[in-house]
């Protein structure tokens, strides 16, 4: 079955190349730039007017578009930007680069043309989101801290596991389904201060965008949700940059051409500082965190551009230097987009990514030094080939190489008892093969396709234990060891991934899509907790962990109002996952050298509908989306052995979020959030046990938490600025949880405290809420 | 080690704690077996109770008219006979047949209501405890106060997969608070360890000294004080069955309760021999040999 697929599918590609040699073409292609900073805009629309077709810009900014010879006008546009004609007398190639200037006047309302933007309807894409990341800045944010994590969990099919939290959960995916990537490279922690905020430093963020499916397949390696966020490449006109001061953390960035319209770079930190108030007040808890990325772009030429991104990031806390822990991420990715010929664009990229946590107790007879990475190399090699109008052609090879080290514990002191010892490590090597074509096949009908060969290898140097019952995690009785040497094959999965899309277009504002992706996940999160924490530990698929496959349909409706200025959605999806990677009862994941006794893996389905409503220009702007949904496990010899939801699932989610420019000065911005209830496991009854009062447990999450809802509000104040200062200020008010409300984090139980440290037999339920009403300001320059 | 990750993460959060009244689903209640016995020579318990609604505060009821008994490898029967609220007894004085024989494994027979409930247990061996020491020490932080720390000194046997439970005892009352609970698998914490035929190691001998009411620093003895500890074998499930328990009962919620794991029952080593749903069994059979020794903290 699997064959005949492929075998069909190579068919259909010699087929439309042979097809496309019978009629002599050229090639117009280029980049389309901001005109202000030079920074390459990805997914604008260049529209060939004769032919009413066209294409979009591509990830790195480059468009092609191959047609026979003749006049014609090409235009481009850009939200936000001014649309540009230039007119072709096409008897050879073109190489045409263009600058996009930014719409003059932001406050007007929209001027409606004829080809507005209606990508909603027309792009082939769905279940897909784009942030605008100047909106998310004058969103209210919780400490005044812009975050696009916090705007991605009020997008549809998003569910948040609670406020203060940097996990999301994708269309019934747990939060390590997601991909998330800077510059292409995987952040495998995104949180600092476990959730407060993420790891995405606003003022560098260039674009960012959710895909939860419809994925392509140059995409993989989780199940989910891929998230791609791409930093600024640093404007090559001008030097410039911006810094904010906050109640929590402050940032500044710089940015400027190293050669003019040549090469940029673009630096930028921030760092919390509540720490130096500690100080200040001789208390010797310390907790800071700081974000620095940097990144080289060179444009050679046309036909070759490097760059070079870096992204460091650290969370560090210390208590009474009793005790510290830190952790955060590293990641590099060096970058090289080369033109081949006219229509064959390349990238070739060399990425690394990083993440440890570190764990220290100082104490003569304790003292101990715990350890833990993960790292990760990675090659890519992605062909854009651009056959003509209808057909978009896209090929590549990835191959990672990972390593594991899930814990080293050593003594800090002479003294201590810890002696020297580690878990052994483990190795991976993933390469996947993929081939994708975006075709037209008629002015209503496209469709895009594609494959991808996973062929994963878990490998050595490991020793793999045999067990008398690989499933006994109580008292694990190993029975023999294998050893392998480096780099030999351990086990190999190997598996395909068919991704499908297709859009009919009914009518020039409204059209249907399809869509069906199937998702292979073989790095595991090795947690059973309901949000990740930076202490946990992954895992590669090996002998007894299989590899956990998502096959997902999505189909929608996409229609835009009023001359394109609203973009309705309504999506409706089912998901099944195979080998759900989950964990037996009381399973002991901290520094178990027989881990794998702990794994069990089994079925989750969840569907759901999602509905969008979106505005994008205008003085109001803003979104209104809606999620019904259900996320159920079966998983042997966990519950019972019966389904249980989700930790994660919400039956409804509705996020109303608007922002307002009242005039150049003053702009305002609101984000009302309900959401129902998120299960929990509680105890159906207790009993005492030899002095200890036990609880007695008979369902897994079969308690909903009370509902949740809150409304947070914002204002950002633009100080008129006389015109001989080169800088301009802002302040931005934020209020969270304006009507305080005591949402529910969580409900546990315990035993009832009568008076101070006397405590009854009697339990009680007790709710925990985080964040009271919480005002906050920012204040924020710009050059 | 997860404890102290999640001490820290309290510590580091703000968070509003609000008690709320809950709707819980009511459980068809369960038989519960403890079975802890002995080779002591005083009279040994097992008591059989139901589990009771969640926020009930009564004692828990006792079950009556069940036949309890063991029978050790070598023939012996031990009857244990009700002695009112559930708990049944069997007193090792005046009689010829003794708990005494290391390597002896014994079978728990309940007969209640025409059900049938076994367990299977054996005696394993268990070191004595050589000294118990009182040692003055200085403030070492604020979990650590200045004062007088117990500790006992003793030492594993060669061979690996003893296991025990430290019990100890502040003025003749069992330190039964969940962060009291002293565990050891061989001399060392877990089966990971590989810690074979040592002196337990230091944070199990100091384990004997409790924490406050508070449960954020440790109280040290002062002069007067009493300590006496007693060292139990335990089988390898039984020591499994403790660390779940310690698991379960060391949670302490706030902030982390987001972080931790599902809330999960703890095993159980009883068989139903005929097994239902509506009527579980939950609870432990185990046979220990205990060996024990005590100290006053003189000036």
């Amino acid at each position: 079955m699997k064959h005949t697929s492929l075998v069909a599918f190579l068919a259909m590609i010699f087929f439309i190349s042979h097809q496309s040699s019978a009629q002599e073409r050229h090639t117009v292609n280029g980049y389309v730039k901001d005109a202000e900073n030079g920074e390459e805009l990805i997914g604008a629309t260049v529209l060939v007017k004769e032919l009413g077709t066209g294409t979009v810009t591509n990830v790195y900014g480059f468009y092609a578009v191959s047609i026979p010879p003749g006049t014609y006008t090409f235009q481009f546009s850009y939200i936000g930007y001014q649309t540009i004609e230039q007119t072709f007398d096409l008897k050879e190639n073109v190489e045409f680069n263009i600058e996009l200037p930014v719409e003059a006047q932001q406050m007007d309302e929209l001027i409606i043309t004829d080809e507005a933007i209606d990508a909603n309807v027309s792009d082939i894409k769905m279940s897909k989101n784009e942030l605008d990341i100047k909106q998310v800045k004058k969103l209210p944010a919780l400490f005044g801290e812009p975050d696009i994590i916090k705007t991605i969990q009020l997008l549809p099919g998003v569910i948040s596991a609670g406020e203060g939290t940097s996990s999301f959960f994708v269309r019934g995916g747990s939060a390590d389904q997601n991909l998330i990537l800077i510059d292409e490279a995987p952040i495998y922690d995104p949180s600092h201060l476990f959730g407060l905020f993420s790891v995405f430093n606003a003022d560098v963020i260039k674009d960012s965008e959710l895909y939860r499916g419809g994925i392509p397949s140059r995409y993989g390696g989780r199940l989910s949700s891929i998230l791609e966020v791409r930093t600024k490449d640093g404007n090559n006109k001008r030097l410039g940059g911006s810094a904010g001061l906050g109640l929590l953390a402050s940032r500044f960035m710089l940015e400027g051409p190293i050669k003019k319209d040549k090469s940029s770079f673009i630096v930028s930190g921030r760092r919390s500082y509540v720490d130096v108030f500690l100080k200040a007040t001789n208390q010797d808890n310390l907790v800071h965190f700081y974000d620095v990325n940097a990144k080289v772009n060179w444009k050679h030429n046309n036909n070759n551009r490097f760059f070079l991104a870096l992204y460091l990031g650290r969370d560090v806390f210390s208590f009474e230097d009793v005790f510290g822990f830190d952790w955060g991420n590293t990641t590099g990715t060096f970058r090289w987009n080369h033109l081949y010929n006219d229509r064959l664009f390349s990238n070739t990229s060399i990425i690394a990514s990083h993440f440890d946590y570190k764990l220290a107790l100082e104490d003569d007879a304790q003292g101990f030094d715990w350890k833990s990475n993960l790292h990760e190399l990675t090659l890519k090699q992605d062909f854009n080939y651009f056959l003509n109008t209808s057909n978009e052609f896209e090929f590549g090879y990835h191959v990672t190489y990972r390593q594991f080290s899930p814990g080293r514990i050593s003594p800090t002191s002479e003294s201590s008892l810890f002696a020297e010892r580690a878990i052994d490590k483990m190795y991976a090597l993933d390469h996947a093969f993929y081939v994708g074509n975006q075709q037209k096949v008629s002015d209503r009908l496209t469709f895009r396709y594609g494959l991808r060969l996973s062929v994963f290898q878990n490998i050595g140097k490991q020793d793999v234990f045999i067990y008398e019952d690989p499933k006994d995690n109580i008292d694990p009785t190993r029975i023999d060891t294998v050893s392998y040497g480096a780099f030999e094959n351990i086990k190999t999965y190997v598996n395909l991934e068919p991704r499908f899309s297709a859009r009919y277009l009914l009518n020039a504002n409204s059209s249907v899509k399809l869509s069906y992706n199937r998702m292979v996940q073989n790095t595991h999160l090795i947690s059973s907790g309901t949000v990740p924490i930076p202490f946990n530990t992954w895992s590669p698929s090996n002998p007894y962990l299989e590899p956990q496959i998502a096959d997902q349909v999505a189909a929608g409706y996409f229609r835009n109002i009023k001359d394109n200025s609203i973009e309705l959605s309504a999506e409706v999806y089912y998901k099944d996952i195979q080998n759900v990677t989950d964990f037996a009862d009381n399973a002991q994941l901290f520094f178990n050298e027989d881990l794998t006794t702990e794994y069990r893996q089994g079925n989750s389905w969840s569907y759901g509908l999602e509905l969008m409503a979106q505005k994008k220009e205008g003085r109001f702007t803003g979104f209104v989306s809606y999620t019904l949904s259900k996320t159920e496990r079966d998983v042997p010899g966990v519950n019972n052995d019966n389904p249980f939801l989700a930790n994660y699932d919400r039956r409804h989610a509705l996020n109303l979020v608007g922002t307002y420019d009242l005039s150049d000065q003053w702009q305002f911005g609101a984000n009302l959030s309900y959401s129902s209830g998120r299960p929990i496991t509680v105890p159906a009854g207790r009993y005492q046990y030899d002095n200890y009062q036990v609880d007695y447990i008979t369902e897994r999450n079969g308690y909903a938490l009370p509902d949740f809802h809150k409304l947070d509000l914002s204002a950002t104040y633009i100080p008129k600025k006389n015109k001989d200062r080169k800088w301009q200020s802002s302040w931005v008010f934020s209020v969270y949880n304006i009507y305080s409300r005591k949402n529910a984090f969580t409900i546990y139980t315990r035993l009832k405290e009568l008076d101070d440290d006397v405590y009854s037999d009697e339990k009680e339920a007790v709710k925990i809420s985080l964040f009271p009403i919480l005002p906050s300001v920012t204040y924020n320059i710009k050059f | 080690m997860k404890r102290l990750i999640i001490i820290l993460i309290g510590f580091v959060f703000y968070s509003c704690e609000d008690e709320v009244s809950i709707d819980l689903k009511e459980a068809p209640s369960a038989l519960v077996v403890d079975a802890w016995i002995n080779d002591k020579a005083e009279p040994q318990v097992i008591s059989l109770t139901a589990t009771q609604g969640y926020f009930n505060s009564e004692e828990p009821r006792g079950i009556a008219g069940a036949t309890v008994e063991v029978t050790d490898s070598k023939g012996n029967v031990f009857e244990f006979r009700d002695n009112l609220n559930g708990k049944y007894t069997w007193d090792p004085t005046n009689v010829a047949e003794k708990i005494e024989t290391v390597g002896t494994s014994y079978q728990l027979r309940i007969e209640l209501n025409g059900k049938v409930y076994t367990a299977s247990s054996t005696l394993h061996r268990v070191p004595t405890i050589d000294s118990l020491k009182f040692t003055f020490k200085e403030e070492q932080n604020v979990f650590q106060p200045e004062g007088y720390y117990g500790e006992f000194v003793a030492t594993d046997f060669r061979g690996q997969g003893d296991t025990y439970w430290i019990k100890a005892y502040k003025n003749g009352i069992f330190l039964n608070n969940p962060f009291d609970l002293n565990i050891a698998y061989d001399a060392g914490f877990n089966a990971g360890g590989n810690i074979d035929g040592f002196v337990f190691i230091q944070p199990i001998q100091d384990a004997v000294t409790p924490l406050n009411d508070d449960l954020d620093a440790i109280e040290p003895y002062i002069i007067g004080d009493s300590l006496y500890v007693e060292i139990h074998s335990i089988t390898n499930e039984a020591f499994y069955f403790l660390q779940e328990v310690q698991i379960q009962t060391q949670r302490d919620g706030g902030f982390d309760e987001i972080f931790a794991e599902p809330l999960e029952n703890v095993s159980t080593n009883i068989v139903d021999q005929t097994p239902d749903l509506n009527n579980k069994v939950i609870g432990f059979f185990n046979v220990s040999s205990v060996s024990g020794r005590g100290r006053k903290l003189l000036e």
